[in-house]
């Protein structure tokens, strides 16, 4: 299953805000990891995919600032009463964990942060 | 759906260290045996580079699940070899406290030190167990035991299955967590597993079972592959090693809550925090063996409990990381100067799993004010080791993870108050067993896979004198 253009555009709304870049660090949007978007977001099951696929399809139509409204809300999870607290914690783990996926699985990124790890002696 | 004609002696559902250790130990015996995977079959030349392969191929939920009010994740392996790709190999004997309190609860004299001991044994001589020699620590674990000398704290190296590990080459075992791409891990399928398959044990992998239905002399395991092929499996017994979500939900889609009540009850997780630590010096917790060391102070095993060593890959710390934006790129880019140490607790906290009315299986866990109250003595514990070792700044994460899942089909006396009997059969069902971390009666607060192969191992010892009949009855029909 692939993502739709619009959807990627609400992938790329919330890597900005979550992963804006500094000095060292390449923003969302020109880290290029993007392209990895459809092999992430195959690896979830058919409810998150028609779940998370309808919100990133709302968030590519809308302005930037919707996403980082709807990140802002998630990150207050807990101070919301136990009706909505699970949703927004839902979503908090769900859109962090499809950003972060793409951003720090990126070798490039990984390399500026200084992760060097390394492994001897495997099958290529 | 399509009938598989031959009829095994046991269809063993599930390939972590429980469905390995039963199935080497039934085809030892001589008995014809199935074993079925939900996961992919890799091994150390296609186990996933990048941890988006890794979460979406290794773990079932594309890499969590989220108990009822998403304030724990669940971490469930799904590939061959179950939780022995993915963990680091921490294999670590019951003590008395556990085995005395799961013999109190579930009334069976199995678990006792003296009952247990042979089979640690056993288990123990399938692999290379090894302890991690001070000169390849990194400095985390120097960090863990200079906090741990100067609060009077206990400590001890952990007991890891491993072998060639080769750390003065530049190996760091972080890189295994994916699946090691040496071998060097004891995982179920380069031990005891690949023993299994070559005295005869027929894997399947990629085949999710969704029913079991027991007919007059057999059993039938339905369920569907990847590619979406249906298809029955046939076998005089079955053993469920799909773990505690995985056989709770099996059961319960083939009816057996109706008839065991307590089945999906008792889930406890051992929930855990990981806290980070900022040093000037670099600290490169993620080089070399991460994972080395573990608290061994009684008043924290009467406190409930316990401390490792640890560390995360990227996307992992990321998600633990306690600020979004500009501030999260500069914590992440501190990442060489961090320490970590993990506290997991004992919980006392049952939790409850089950489908609910709208079809959707709900795992409802929370912690208790005794919970909490473990969680924050660890805690303490925690912030006195980093702040004698001259950390710099203190992150506590409040996101809990539960790596040991274990209960729901909890062993004991009667149907009444537990889901399988002291044979490891269900109650009322003998010719369903079930002898991984789905039967623990409570939370031992200890390392729990040593322990699900000693546990397996007895079980299977008692099957196996219990079915001599049934397998030579099997081979008849079977041929």
């Amino acid at each position: 299953m692939s993502l739709t253009s619009t959807q990627k555009k609400g992938i790329e709304k919330l890597g900005q805000t979550l992963c804006p870049g500094n000095a060292t660090l390449p923003s969302f949007a020109s880290s290029g990891v993007i392209a990895q978007a459809d092999r992430c977001f195959a690896h979830l099951t058919p409810d998150d995919q028609e779940g998370l696929g309808m919100l990133l399809q709302v968030l590519g139509f809308l302005p930037a600032f919707f996403a980082r409204l709807v990140l802002k809300l998630a990150g207050t999870a807990n101070s919301w009463p136990a009706f909505a607290a699970p949703t927004l914690r839902l979503l908090q783990v769900g859109l962090k964990g499809f950003v972060y996926s793409l951003y720090y699985s990126d070798e490039r990124v990984r390399s500026l942060l200084g992760w060097k790890t390394s492994i001897t002696g495997v099958c290529k | 759906m399509p009938l598989e004609p031959t009829l095994f002696d046991a269809v063993i559902i599930g390939s972590g260290p429980s469905g390995s250790f039963i199935a080497k130990e039934l085809v030892s015996a001589g008995w014809r045996c199935l074993m079925l995977e939900a996961g992919e079959w890799l091994d150390r030349t296609t186990y996933p580079l990048d941890e988006i392969d890794g979460n979406g191929r290794l773990y079932w939920g594309g890499g969590i699940e989220l108990n009822h009010d998403a304030t724990l994740g669940l971490l469930r392996p799904k590939v061959v070899g179950g939780g022995s790709i993915v963990n680091q190999a921490l294999l670590d004997r019951f003590d008395d406290i556990a085995l005395n309190d799961w013999q109190k609860i579930s009334g069976s004299p199995a678990f006792s030190s003296a009952k247990f001991g042979p089979h640690y044994e056993k288990a123990e001589g399938e692999l290379s167990i090894q302890e991690i020699p001070k000169e390849a620590w990194n400095r985390n674990s120097r960090i863990f035991e200079e906090g741990f000398a100067k609060n009077g704290f206990k400590c001890k190296p952990l007991k890891r299955g491993q072998k060639d590990c080769a750390w003065s080459e530049g190996n760091d075992c972080i890189e295994c967590l994916n699946g090691c791409r040496r071998d060097s891990k004891q995982s179920m399928p380069v031990t005891v597993l690949k023993r299994a398959i070559g005295l005869g044990l027929k894997l399947i992998p990629n085949f999710e079972a969704s029913r079991i239905e027991e007919k007059t002399d057999e059993i039938w395991i339905s369920g569907t592959f990847r590619d979406g092929r249906e298809e029955t499996f046939r076998g005089r017994t079955v053993v469920m090693a799909a773990g505690a979500i995985g056989n709770t939900k099996l059961l319960w889609r083939s009816g057996y809550h109706n008839k065991l009540p307590h089945l999906g009850k008792g889930f406890f997780s051992h929930p855990q925090l990981m806290t980070f630590a900022r040093y000037d010096e670099p600290v490169d917790a993620f080089r070399g063996p991460f994972q080395t060391l573990k608290s061994d102070d009684i008043r924290f095993r009467e406190g409930g409990f316990k401390l490792e060593n640890v560390f995360a890959p990227p996307v992992g710390l990321a998600m633990l990381c306690p600020y979004t934006g500009a501030k999260h790129h500069e914590w992440m880019q501190s990442v060489r100067n961090l320490a970590c140490i993990e506290v997991a607790i004992r919980d006392v906290t049952p939790g409850q799993m089950g489908f609910n009315r709208n079809g959707k299986f709900v795992i409802r866990k929370g912690m208790d004010a005794e919970d909490r109250k473990r969680m924050e003595a660890g805690v303490k514990a925690i912030r006195q080791i980093y702040e004698s070792t001259g950390a710099k700044e203190v992150w506590i994460g409040d996101t809990a993870i539960g790596l040991h899942l274990m209960g729901g089909c909890a062993v004991g006396n009667s149907a009444a108050d537990s889901v399988v009997d002291h044979r490891f059969r269900l109650h009322g069902f003998p010719r369903i067993r079930v002898a991984d971390s789905s039967v623990f009666p409570s939370a031992p607060g200890i390392n729990p896979s040593l322990s699900i192969m000693a546990m397996s191992i007895l079980a299977a010892a008692d099957w196996i004198a219990e079915g001599k009949d049934v397998k030579s009855e099997a081979r008849v029909v079977a041929n």
